[in-house]
């Protein structure tokens, strides 16, 4: 009975993990030899690690937040936290439901964050082996590993992917505004809140894109082409259909193909950090191509300034481009 | 991430997003173990947030709390144990004088591997432990809480939570039906190496 009594101690500390680390256990020999005792742990082992109580929809967080008087809470966000609240909020429409699965303990699913900060280009390898570069200021969320029938992440900002070929589950891209379905390729999304449009660069195989609220919407692409998606007229461009050097970003080059300096400025502002205001109408609608490699941010824009002129003012908040024709 | 000083310094300092995080992170848990006790969802949620408010009115002593998880769970426990006081105008002064706790019933991944009839079994089982037994079972198995934790929830030693937990464990193992069939496509063990979920 005694001996009994030590099996199932040791059987107990084995599901608690309360056997110190470097301990040695001494395997059972009737653990060991008895199936029916074998059979019975394993489910036993199953129950502990799997089985769970379904997280209660409840009103516990906003109750208490009324208590305490938090309802404000959303106008003082600064805007550094705009980025992660976003992502929180698409999180939330998008993948909602495993959101709340996160909340469990001991999930086999977790919820992964890839973040970069402003200027910065970072490469991680997701757990389907898809390798993932972000661009500057990026949020991507993927909830790994990818047990759904589809491999989805969401995107915050630009990234290059080169998914890892799996047919039967396909990689699904969502951004604010499109849904980029892949099998296996080579591509680049730049779909940062703020800007106007949504930009695919398909360099390797297929992917079809949606429109995220009209599903209907959508066209194929072929390798080669680069295609701008407009968020507010929710119409396709395709603006290229020649092959480039993928994602020149990840080398730190900036390259702009008959680009206006609204949009430039914005690219600028996310790579050098600081803020690049455009006084005039005019002036953003100014169209450049240009490549810079390791310019400084004030090299950039005298470079630009050789093209079409304008005017550079630095301040303490940013820099201000105005246009030089009141000045005349 | 709970007993991370700058977690707590943060909450501390006033920061109501850290604050919310460790509502989102520990609300679950705390209102299951409520339930167990009171059987009543809305008293369940008024207890844990009447918990959470205080801890945030008392925020300051925050860093002073080295085990924050179990701490939740004793004002939980704290918060339960008065309320029965008050409806039941007993003298229920302290967790032994609990008599009923209730196992919160729980769900599996699709394609069960345990049959409907066993899962029962094993619900069966544990009602037959004496009410300790259940809460520290539920501790373990449902939170995740470590030996030295439950000690601290249930006011025992960590000699009588082990007792606790193994008696329970032998009575689930014995009242298991293992069917001769049964499907083995995946290896617990295996399995269980995906949960090294941390707080």
């Amino acid at each position: 009975m005694e001996e009994a009594e030590q099996r199932y101690e040791l059987i107990t500390k084995e599901l608690t993990s309360e056997i110190p680390e470097g301990e040695k256990i001494f395997p059972d020999k009737e653990i060991s030899e008895n199936i029916e005792l074998r059979q019975k742990k394993a489910m036993l082992q199953y129950f502990w690690f799997n089985y769970f109580p379904k997280p209660l929809p409840n009103q516990i967080i906003k109750k208490t937040e009324k208590k305490l008087g938090f309802s404000n809470a959303k106008c003082t966000i600064g805007i550094s936290t705009i980025y992660k609240t976003a992502a929180a909020v698409l999180l939330v429409v998008s993948l909602g439901y495993i959101g709340y699965q996160h909340s469990k303990p001991k999930n086999n699913v977790i919820l992964n964050e890839y973040v970069t900060l402003p200027g910065e280009v970072k490469e991680f390898i997701l757990s389907d082996g898809t390798k993932v570069w972000l661009n500057s200021k990026t949020v991507l969320i993927a909830a790994e590993p990818f047990i759904e029938e589809n491999r989805e992440v969401l995107l915050i900002g630009g990234g290059y992917f080169e998914v890892a070929h799996d047919a039967g589950k396909p990689f699904i891209i969502k951004s604010s505004s499109l849904k980029t379905t892949v099998l296996g390729t080579h591509l680049d999304v730049s779909a940062y809140p703020g800007d106007i449009k949504t930009e695919v660069s398909l360099y390797e195989g297929k992917v079809e894109i949606a429109d995220k609220d009209l599903p209907e919407n959508k066209m194929v692409m072929k390798p080669g082409q680069k295609v701008s998606f407009s968020n507010d007229e929710k119409n396709f461009y395709v603006k290229s259909n020649e092959l480039e050097i993928p994602a020149e970003w990840r080398e730190g080059i900036l390259r702009f193909y008959d680009e206006d300096l609204n949009s430039i400025a914005q690219k600028l502002e996310r790579k050098f950090s600081t803020r690049i205001f455009i006084t005039d109408d005019q002036v953003g609608k100014l169209r450049f191509t240009a490549s810079f490699d390791t310019e400084p941010l004030d090299k950039i824009l005298k470079l630009l300034r050789e093209a079409h002129e304008f005017k550079i003012e630095k301040t303490t908040n940013g820099i201000i481009i105005k246009t030089v024709k009141n000045n005349i | 991430m709970l007993n991370d000083l700058n977690f707590k310094a943060l909450i501390a300092r006033g920061d109501q997003k850290r604050f919310r995080q460790l509502m989102e992170l520990t609300s679950d848990e705390l209102l299951w173990f409520a339930i167990g006790f009171l059987k009543n969802r809305e008293t369940s949620e008024e207890i844990v947030s009447d918990v959470y408010v205080s801890i945030w009115n008392n925020r300051k002593q925050l860093e002073s709390i080295t085990n924050l998880k179990s701490y939740l769970f004793i004002c939980v426990r704290n918060g339960c144990l008065s309320h029965l006081r008050k409806i039941k105008n007993e003298k229920i002064i302290s967790i032994d004088s609990v008599s009923e706790f209730s196992f919160v019933r729980v769900e599996g991944p699709e394609n069960d591997y345990i049959e409907k009839e066993t899962l029962e079994q094993i619900y069966a089982a544990i009602e037959t432990l004496p009410c300790k037994c259940k809460m520290a079972f539920t501790l373990a198995k449902i939170n995740g809480l470590k030996y030295r934790e439950i000690a601290e929830v249930l006011g025992v030693t960590e000699k009588t939570v082990n007792n606790h937990l193994v008696l329970a464990v032998k009575k689930i193992m014995e009242a298991l039906n293992v069917n001769k069939k049964a499907k083995v496509k995946t290896s617990p063990l295996k399995q269980a190496g995906l949960f090294n979920y941390t707080w």
